[in-house]
């Protein structure tokens, strides 16, 4: 009887680990595994990309002094920072819009679609347009402001301009975008008793912002704010790939790009 | 009062801002029907030059030129003889000093004729003739060896024609297969091969007759010709096919020149391939975490959401190593399988299946269904709108991949849409800054994907909410 309880239970069992196997055998394949190699070859030095006992060396923790000290590292880790920088305006744009698209407007439904046009038109071909839009000549931003008097600067092609002019794109791209519906979701997710009653205490814009929608919409903030970041690290290499290389001198070289262009250019 | 005003101000940066979104929007595909010309000429403008139907003007033709296999080019003719061998039917042709002619013209200025060199002018009215004919003979004919492809300098008045070019050598006729095109303004050299597989891009195709019927040339066959007379047509396009040509002009030359019809495939096939696989190991693997209960289920769940922490820039040149170690480095498996699962996916369809009533499953297991039975009867149709959304994030995501399919791929053959436009367009890449040529592929490539995300839009956004809230 206890045998067979047992039997019994291990088939249940196995039937629960199939469901989990065609995921689980990915996921240890593509995601576990290369983690914990990676971790492991950092600690390591290894030759090409052989796969045997004599192309790897022990190094201990060589590898991240020598990242320290590289120069380089730390200019293009500065420019990651620097466009991650981007990412709390952006999440201020995102709730401003937001906010103005809360309003009840009948045909609201019109400008979301605009709006959120950049976001479905997301890929190589939207960065090819913007390269166009920042061309020193004939470019659309040098157009206008020539046609306002101001010669326009060579903007990817300048190392104090590159940087701003990814920034700008990226905000464009994505104003109207995931981050605005999600901010959205979480205004309309707001009790109106609370600002009724804040009415009545007296409290203007201002103050029902501060003290009403800020804090609750502050989970959508923080899940943008770490998603962001965790993005901003892996991002930033399409567009620099397309648009920039990494130039003028370095000036927009990613961490991602970085790691590229060592491993698998040559 | 207040509120009206406030709504007029929302509309009003609502409005103004949905401008700005459109704006990069037009000038792509106001760019894309520009010719080069208008591309080239700075300040660039926002207008569009129509095409018209030609009536009566002046085309100008400069060189013909032969290029054999060692791209040594020969100049078949220059034009240079003050008294023109030319003879034409139905217009008037003379050689005539280029500068003449440009005297107070408008002309690009990138390859302007030196000045005192002749070339010949075509002079039609196609009110009095519906098309116009000009030869030539040559007393000693030029032998050309291996010859790879014949040009032509035109010179084009922004109206639309169709040129054909005929030559005859001893028995052999070659005429062009379809007529050249001529809808630009300003100097363009316009090539006809000998043979299909020197055939890209702009370039028109000669097809040979001889006595016997049509010659084809086989790759390795050497051609050697000498051109004894030579013979041009013109006829003008008549509207709307005028504009229409005009406007399909850089399309037809981008999609001539780049596989886009490759890439598509390629790209529809790794996204339905990974979309499925992932919505499908995905949910298997989130009811397995949501409902059922094994030893170690927590822990392993908990592994997989310390993973979704690391970004994939880590795991990229194991993967890249591991990729190459199957053997799957430069096919289309590389791009396909590691894509297949999702710990995202997982952990939205478990938040999903969580949220579920128990009740129905109870009943069903009750009925003697199985594990599997359940699964796929109960739970899978109750969670539509969570499958529906990993399908659309899924599919966005293998469509908009870039740096793998950048570093596991390196024949064309099977490059996605993304890496093709890229090297089209891209910093370095094939189009230079011929941007009327890369704005048409950015939209051969946009407009379907914006049809399919629109489409998909009402799920995409309410998938982004469900993702978003449920953390």
């Amino acid at each position: 009887m206890a045998d067979e309880i047992k039997t019994s239970k291990a088939l249940k069992y196995l039937g629960c680990y199939l469901f989990l196997l065609p995921n689980a055998a990915m996921f240890v394949t593509f995601i576990l595994f290369p983690v914990i190699f990676s971790l492991g070859l950092s600690l390591f030095e290894w030759k090409g990309i052989e796969i045997s006992l004599t192309a790897f060396r022990f190094v201990g923790l060589n590898n991240f002094s020598g990242l320290i000290s590289n120069r380089y590292f730390w200019q293009y880790f500065g420019n990651t920072c620097f466009l991650m920088m981007s990412i709390p305006v952006m999440i201020g744009i995102h709730l401003g819009v937001a906010l103005v698209m809360n309003r009840g407007l009948k045909e609201v439904l019109a400008y979301r679609t605009i709006w959120f046009l950049p976001s479905v038109a997301a890929g190589v071909a939207m960065l090819l347009v913007w390269a166009w839009i920042y061309q020193a000549k004939g470019g659309l931003l040098n157009n206008m402001l020539a046609a306002i008097g101001i010669p326009g600067p060579n903007w990817l092609g300048s190392a104090h301009w590159a940087k701003p002019a990814l920034m700008t794109m990226t905000w464009w791209n994505s104003a109207g975008g995931m981050g605005m519906i999600l901010y959205l979701a979480a205004l309309q997710g707001v009790p109106q008793d609370y600002y009724d009653a804040a009415a009545i205490d007296g409290a203007g814009w201002w103050g029902k912002f501060r003290h009403i929608t800020w804090p609750m919409v502050s989970p959508t903030t923080f899940f943008m704010l770490i998603t962001g970041v965790i993005g901003g690290f892996q991002a930033g290499f399409t567009n620099v790939y397309v648009l920039t290389g990494g130039g003028p001198a370095g000036a927009t070289t990613t961490i991602s790009y970085y790691i590229y262009n060592n491993a698998y250019r040559d | 009062m207040r509120r009206i005003l406030g709504n007029s101000a929302a509309r009003a940066f609502l409005i103004l801002g949905g401008m700005v979104m459109l704006l990069p929007l037009g000038w792509m595909l106001t760019t894309a029907l520009k010719d080069e010309w208008t591309i080239q000429n700075y300040p660039g403008k926002w207008k569009i030059s129509i095409p018209q139907t030609a009536v009566k003007d002046t085309l100008l033709l400069d060189y013909i030129l032969v290029m054999n296999d060692e791209l040594e080019e020969w100049v078949l003719e220059d034009f240079e003889e003050p008294v023109t061998p030319w003879e034409a039917q139905g217009m008037e042709v003379s050689s005539s000093a280029a500068h003449t002619f440009f005297a107070g013209t408008e002309r690009q200025k990138k390859v302007e004729p030196k000045v005192g060199e002749r070339m010949l002018t075509i002079d039609y009215d196609f009110t009095r003739n519906a098309q116009g004919q000009w030869q030539r003979s040559f007393k000693q004919p030029m032998r050309i060896e291996n010859a790879l492809n014949m040009s032509l300098w035109v010179y084009g008045n922004d109206c639309g024609y169709e040129l054909s070019l005929e030559f005859t050598d001893g028995d052999r006729v070659f005429s062009t297969q379809e007529p050249l095109l001529v809808n630009f303004r300003g100097w363009r050299k316009l090539y006809v091969a000998f043979r299909p597989e020197d055939q890209y891009g702009e370039l028109a195709l000669f097809t040979a007759h001889g006595k016997d019927g049509p010659i084809t040339f086989a790759p390795t066959d050497d051609i050697h010709i000498s051109p004894q007379e030579i013979k041009f047509s013109l006829t003008p396009l008549a509207y709307p096919k005028v504009l229409f040509n005009k406007a399909l002009n850089n399309f037809r030359l981008v999609w001539r020149s780049i596989p886009f019809g490759r890439y598509y495939v390629n790209t529809l096939l790794i996204a339905f391939a990974v979309t499925l696989g992932q919505v499908m190991t995905s949910a298997l693997a989130a009811y397995a975490f949501a409902r059922l209960d094994f030893p170690g289920r927590d822990k392993i769940f908990y592994g997989y959401l310390a993973t979704m922490m690391i970004p994939g820039a880590v795991t990229m040149i194991p993967r890249f190593v591991m990729v190459k170690w199957f053997g799957w480095f430069d096919t289309l498996y590389a791009l396909i399988i590691p894509g297949l699962s999702t710990t995202y996916g997982t952990f939205l369809l478990r938040q999903f299946f969580k949220t579920l009533p128990k009740d129905l499953e109870d009943a069903a297991r009750i009925d003697g269904c199985s594990l599997f039975g359940i699964f796929w009867r109960i739970i899978l149709p109750l969670s539509k709108p969570a499958l529906i959304t990993l399908t659309v994030i899924s599919f966005m995501g293998a469509w908009q991949m870039f740096l793998w399919p950048l570093i596991v791929t390196k024949s064309q053959e099977y490059w996605t849409l993304q890496i093709g436009l890229a090297y089209m367009g891209g910093r370095g890449g094939e189009m230079g800054s011929q941007y009327n040529l890369i704005m048409a592929g950015a939209l051969i490539v946009l407009i379907p994907q914006v049809i399919i995300f629109m489409a998909a839009q009402k799920f995409f956004q309410r998938g982004i909410v469900l993702s978003g809230l449920k953390e």
